[in-house]
């Protein structure tokens, strides 16, 4: 349970990348379907470097965000957790918080 | 004909940047990376291409690894993917190759980035570079008790004096690359802590103090070497020369025959290290060995004989005696001695803190051997020099309390501070005698008559 204190502190915010990878492993995928499949959604705009999706799945693994769950053909799938899910959900609360704040405070100002 | 070629690359393992750089730069002459290890790299020969490397770290990544481990093996995929291919690699360090024009960047979160560099270089390259230093550092200490011990002979000394200046140029330059990566480190934080990159390096400043550094290490080892070549014998010069590229040679033979083997990474590094440790221990035991043999001076100096000296009835011993010029000889201050078995030597050192003759007349030990004599004369050329020598040769050792250095007149050699050594109240031929910018030593079997004062001072123009 201490772990996941420790990840909910770390990850108060997340990055872009972050967020899509998280978006992604809500169904079960291997990190080189999830490089592709952020680069498609995003239209290109958000890509992930090799090195950094290794990093971050390594690390979303450590702390318990995502979970590994079968090798095939060399190909490691992870899908995300309930933690991670909390997560994202903060996450897209937040967005949303800054979504309506902007609306209120700048738009509805015009 | 092989299309292969060797390259040393004096390069940085922290320093990603720099290696980029370099790498995509000898591509475009034609010259691809193969293989990259500790100083030589292999490079394939073809047509002059542009293409991109990035130098990326693996927490896994180790030379001690039997094989590309899984995870690596998932790394590699990835970067497979992104268009990345995988080149080498050497513990941490690990080298991909794009085509693409405009590859996706392998790293894409700067924070991460760093981070992982952190961790990267806390496995090896802090360890090795801590290590170093420390090692140097008490080679250092080593010296500095021989120097407290005999501060005299360390000064005069080429062979001891020039290595403590290597050593601390090593220990200096090592210091500058752990501080310099530990500035990079902060430099990045405070970058992207504001959203910006991991920080970019000098490369000109890096290119000078590496020059600098490089040109010293060359100069003062072709110093060193050309030095000892009048000293020592060759063979035991080429034997001290060769001990590094031998034990790091022991080293990797060892790391390559466990990975042949398929060794784990922990039983690999544990038997290379004690294979190192172990013939580093044997060779310095063959050194020994070589200078108890053989001694250290050079064998084809053919300035002395060799006689074979009966001690008693049984035991003989092999003498050499030597006939070097020296300015001063017994039979100066003694008159004509019929001895044949005198051995005459003088040695000269210069170094930069001072200059010391020393001379020696003396015989092989016999029970009414020949007055003999020995004397030194010394140039400091710093005043500390002058003080530290005139301490060393005053010194007499707390438990003998039967002897002292009894002022004399300066007037009698024409000094500024003079001294006689007596045992009891008897005067002894031993003088310690200072000049303005010199001191001269004398070591006579007994006290001088004036007489022999006026023939030592012409002699040794005084």
């Amino acid at each position: 349970m201490w772990g996941d204190e420790v990840a909910r502190e770390k990850y108060q915010t997340l990055t872009e990348q972050m967020f899509y990878i998280l978006v992604c492993l809500t169904k079960e995928a291997c990190g080189v379907d999830i490089m592709k499949e952020v680069a498609d959604l995003t239209d290109g705009r958000v890509i992930i470097g090799p090195g950094t999706l290794y990093s971050l799945l390594d690390k979303f693994v450590k702390e318990k965000v995502i979970l590994e769950t079968r090798v095939e053909s060399r190909k490691k799938n992870y899908v995300i957790t309930d933690l991670g899910r909390e997560m994202l959900e903060k996450e897209y609360i937040r967005l949303a918080k800054l979504k309506k704040d902007y609306e209120m405070l700048v738009r509805g100002g015009e | 004909m092989s299309d292969t070629r060797k390259r040393i690359m004096f390069f940085r393992f922290d320093n990603y940047e720099k290696t980029e750089k370099k790498l995509e730069k000898l591509a475009s002459k034609g010259l691809f990376l193969e293989e990259c290890g500790s100083f030589l790299w292999t490079f394939r020969k073809g047509k002059p291409q542009k293409v991109k490397y990035t130098v990326t770290y693996f927490p896994e990544g180790s030379v001690f690894n039997p094989g590309i481990t899984d995870k690596q093996q998932t790394y590699f995929d990835y970067a497979e993917a992104a268009g990345w291919n995988f080149v080498t690699g050497f513990n941490q360090m690990q080298i991909f190759t794009s085509k693409a024009d405009n590859p996706i960047p392998f790293e894409t979160d700067e924070k991460e980035k760093l981070e992982n560099i952190k961790q990267c270089m806390k496995k090896s390259f802090l360890p090795y570079m801590i290590v170093m230093i420390l090692i140097f550092a008490f080679n250092l200490v080593v010296h500095f008790n021989s120097f407290k011990l005999n501060p005299i002979d360390f000064l005069s000394d080429t062979s001891r004096l020039l290595p403590v200046l290597m050593y601390s140029a090593i220990i200096l330059y090592n210091a500058y690359t752990l501080i310099d990566y530990l500035l990079w480190c902060r430099r990045s934080e405070k970058s992207i802590a504001i959203r910006g990159t991991c920080a970019r390096r000098s490369f000109l400043v890096q290119k000078i103090v590496d020059t600098i550094f490089l040109c010293f290490i060359i100069a003062s080892t072709a110093y060193l070497l050309f030095h000892l070549a009048l000293k020592t014998s060759f063979l035991f010069l080429f034997l001290s020369i060769a001990q590094m590229p031998i034990l790091i040679f022991v080293f990797w033979s060892s790391i390559r025959y466990l990975k042949k083997k398929k060794a784990s990474r922990s039983k690999n590094r544990a038997i290379s290290y004690v294979v190192l440790i172990a013939a580093d221990f044997a060779y310095v035991a063959l050194l020994m060995i070589f200078i108890m043999q053989f001694g250290l001076r050079p064998s084809d100096d053919s300035n002395y004989r060799t006689v074979d000296w009966q001690l008693t009835k049984t035991e003989s011993h092999k003498y050499r005696l030597y006939s070097d010029e020296i300015p001063l000889i017994s039979q100066d201050l003694y008159g004509p001695i019929d001895y044949d078995y005198y051995s005459y030597e003088s040695e000269l050192d210069t170094t930069i803190f001072l200059s010391r003759s020393s001379y020696r007349q003396d015989s092989p030990p016999a029970k009414d051997s020949p007055p003999e004599i020995e004397y030194e004369i010394i140039e400091p050329r710093f005043d500390f020099v002058y003080s530290l020598a005139r301490e060393d040769l005053l010194e007499i050792p707390g438990w003998r309390n039967n002897t002292s250095f009894v002022p004399i007149s300066n007037k009698t050699f024409g000094t500024v501070e003079a001294y006689q050594r007596h045992y009891g109240k008897k005067q002894t031929g031993e003088y310690a005698l200072f000049f303005k910018d010199k001191i001269i030593a004398l070591h006579m079997e007994e006290a001088l008559t004036p007489k022999q004062i006026a023939l030592v001072k012409d002699k040794l123009q005084i």
